[in-house]
């Protein structure tokens, strides 16, 4: 379903911002944030260091 | 085009160079540590547990040596200019307040008073948004009514936004995350503070043109100065971020090169380049290892680095400015979540293609939270090893006539003491003759005063040490245990404890202080005395938190102890905040309180 816009759709994007200002409200202008690869897939070594690092008493959080 | 490129990398080879000589100067000096203490020990005969002791003497010194190569490097003042554009300005740039359950009306001043600084220092446009996490009720009511008070006071409307989350996923980091992804296109550059943060604009106004001058910059850390400390224990913190900050600061911007750090707030990032690089994941896993990042600033510094950008720590910015914790207990507190969070990065050391001085800055995170427990477990294992020495045998040859007496290595007990002990003290030395020579005594109310104050200064972190250590000790047991410590709100403001509730927060400090000792009395009264220095505060710990959370003056006031340069010369912003909840009144009302704080008077703008 598309998010309904409190302005007009056909507005551009630096239109539609200053639109948000003068209601003085925050502009609606997303931007992109694509989530970052931090862990790499488990080897053996990666396995052994997360069983250490997840500590004896990890069943309990 | 050349030469630019050219001085960019003499600027990084000779970045190489210096933290090349000075990982190497503290591994050595951590190196020869162990090598006196393993000839001391073997004069008794070399046992493995002595080995193991000097294993851990070995890392300890070695991270008391990366202190003291820190302050050498940043004894030098510097002469780095920072380009800045000086054309007019065209970024549009927001100031982002994350807020969660704080005092609204001390917070929403301190956005009223950089609005009018920034207001006054540019005609550009700036705004403010203020992100709220608060999940109380009452505290999210009386943010809606002290915005509404705080429109009405400047006139901000399209500049100063507030908007609150009705989920606070992420904490922190998801609530700018949130920011971006709704709104981040609207803006070039954004400047995240804390709540207690405060900037003056002619600073603002300073870091974006130095961002604009430099396109290639995704991150400008300001070193904040801590102020408005009203405790014995928050002044003394508050003077010796004063008076040492600078030269160990300046130490690690040599050290940094494009790979500077982020502290998480009081700095400058160019949107385009963090909402590309900086979306963190969730890690796999059940808290504290797995879950949402906890320190995410150093991984934002590390992420924007390995996207190719610049992260830079400029000193040489003033008129940033935070606040700090005023208890010990407070200051326990806050550096529980730290220790989660930096050990939380052991998980993404690993991660690929950071660059090798951001993997680096993870060990040290980590290190600085498993330092203390090196040196807890050195004298652990020290006193183990004495008690279980065999008695010396002085006729090994059963047809001897005269005893054979082991050599005495005293002397080199006493020297490896003494060496250490001038580890910890060289650099503040160090740093008290520069202030001397360069004159910035002045501002900590003259050398005699400075000099006082940096004696009582290292008498009392002295005394807090062993407690502080105890904390923190504590701290690693929990995570590696597994517990979560979750994100407990910050207390500003009058943090004064009493007797009750200081030994209700540290009698796990006192009984272990006390084993301490009566373990040292009943194996071996030879080490008692090595003891007492760790001991007998750990048995007053209670007295010690409980006394220097009382108000500092007038007892340290009227002495003049611990002054700081914005003391003697009030920052203009400082004056500014004052002054907007001087007309706010109540002025200063602690979060608890908040529910009853009176309806603002909306008439008065």
């Amino acid at each position: 379903m598309m998010r309904q816009s409190m302005f007009d759709d056909q507005a551009t994007a630096a239109e539609r911002v200053a639109q948000a200002l003068e209601l003085g409200r925050l502009p609606e202008a997303p931007r992109v944030m694509p989530t970052q690869v931090l862990e790499r897939p488990q080897g053996r070594l990666q396995a052994w260091i997360a069983m250490l690092t997840a500590g004896p008493g990890a069943a309990r959080t | 085009m050349a030469r630019p490129r050219q001085s960019e990398e003499s600027l990084q080879r000779r970045v190489l160079l210096v933290r090349a000589v000075a990982v190497l100067l503290a591994l050595a000096t951590g190196a020869g540590a162990a090598a006196i203490f393993i000839q001391y020990a073997a004069a008794d005969g070399l046992t493995p547990m002595a080995v193991f002791s000097a294993l851990l003497l070995c890392f300890s010194t070695s991270w008391l040596a990366w202190g003291a190569c820190l302050g050498l490097i940043g004894l030098k003042p510097s002469r780095f200019r920072a380009p800045r554009h000086e054309g007019p300005i065209a970024s549009r740039t927001v100031v982002i307040v994350p807020v969660c359950n704080e005092d609204p009306v001390v917070t929403f001043a301190r956005v009223a008073a950089m609005y009018r600084s920034v207001s006054a220092a540019t005609a550009v446009p700036v705004h403010f948004a203020i992100l709220s996490d608060s999940r109380d009720p009452g505290i999210a009511a009386a943010e809606e009514r002290w915005f509404a008070r705080l429109m009405a006071d400047t006139g901000g409307a399209g500049r100063l936004f507030y908007r609150r989350r009705s989920q606070n996923t992420g904490r922190k980091a998801g609530n700018i995350e949130d920011f971006f992804a709704r709104s981040g296109g609207a803006y070039d550059l954004a400047l995240i503070l804390d709540a207690d943060s405060l900037m003056e604009g002619d600073a603002i106004v300073e870091m974006i043109r130095r961002m604009e001058a430099d396109p290639s910059l995704g991150l400008l850390q300001t070193l904040p100065v801590v102020v408005r400390a009203q405790s014995i224990f928050g002044r003394v913190m508050q003077f010796a971020a004063a008076f040492f900050s600078p030269v160990f600061s300046r130490g690690l911007a040599r050290l940094q090169g494009r790979t500077g750090p982020f502290w998480g707030h009081n700095a400058m990032v160019r949107v385009e380049a963090f909402a590309a690089a900086c979306g963190l994941p969730v890690l796999s896993g059940p808290p504290p290892f797995g879950g949402h990042i906890l320190s995410h600033d150093y991984v934002e510094a590390a992420l924007l680095a390995r996207a190719g950008w610049k992260v830079r720590l400029d000193i040489d910015i003033r008129g940033s400015y935070e606040e700090a914790p005023e208890s010990v207990v407070e200051h326990a507190k806050r550096d529980r979540r730290w220790c989660q969070g930096n050990l939380q990065h052991l998980r993404i050391i690993g991660a690929p293609g950071l660059k090798a001085w951001s993997r680096f800055v993870f060990l040290q995170g980590v290190f600085a939270y498993i330092a203390p427990v090196l040196w807890a477990g050195f004298l652990i294992s020290v006193v183990v090893d004495h008690v279980t020495q065999p008695p010396p045998n002085y006729f090994p040859d059963p047809h001897q006539f005269f005893p054979v007496f082991p050599s005495d290595e005293t002397a080199k007990a006493i020297g490896l003491a003494i060496g250490i002990f001038g580890l910890l003290m060289m650099p503040k030395l160090l740093t008290t003759l520069e202030a001397l020579i360069a004159g910035r005594t002045k501002g900590f109310g003259g050398t005699w005063n400075a000099l006082k104050s940096v004696l009582a200064d290292f008498l009392l972190l002295s005394f807090l040490a062993p407690i502080l250590m105890a904390y923190q000790t504590r701290s690693v047991w929990q995570v590696l245990m597994g517990r979560d410590g979750g994100w407990p709100a910050n207390l500003r403001g009058d943090a004064r404890l009493s007797l009750a509730e200081a030994w209700a927060a540290s009698r796990f400090i006192v009984l272990a202080g006390a084993a301490c000792l009566t373990i040292g009395y009943f194996l071996t009264t030879q080490i008692l005395v090595w003891l007492l220095p760790v001991a007998v505060p750990m048995l007053l710990a209670p007295v010690a938190i409980s006394l220097t959370s009382r108000a500092a003056r007038p007892a340290v006031g009227r002495a003049r102890l611990f002054t700081t340069p914005e003391e003697l010369a009030v920052p203009a912003i400082l004056t500014l905040h004052d002054r907007v909840l001087a007309g706010w009144q109540p002025v200063a009302v602690a979060p608890a309180e908040v529910k009853s704080l009176p309806e603002p008077e909306l008439a008065r703008g």
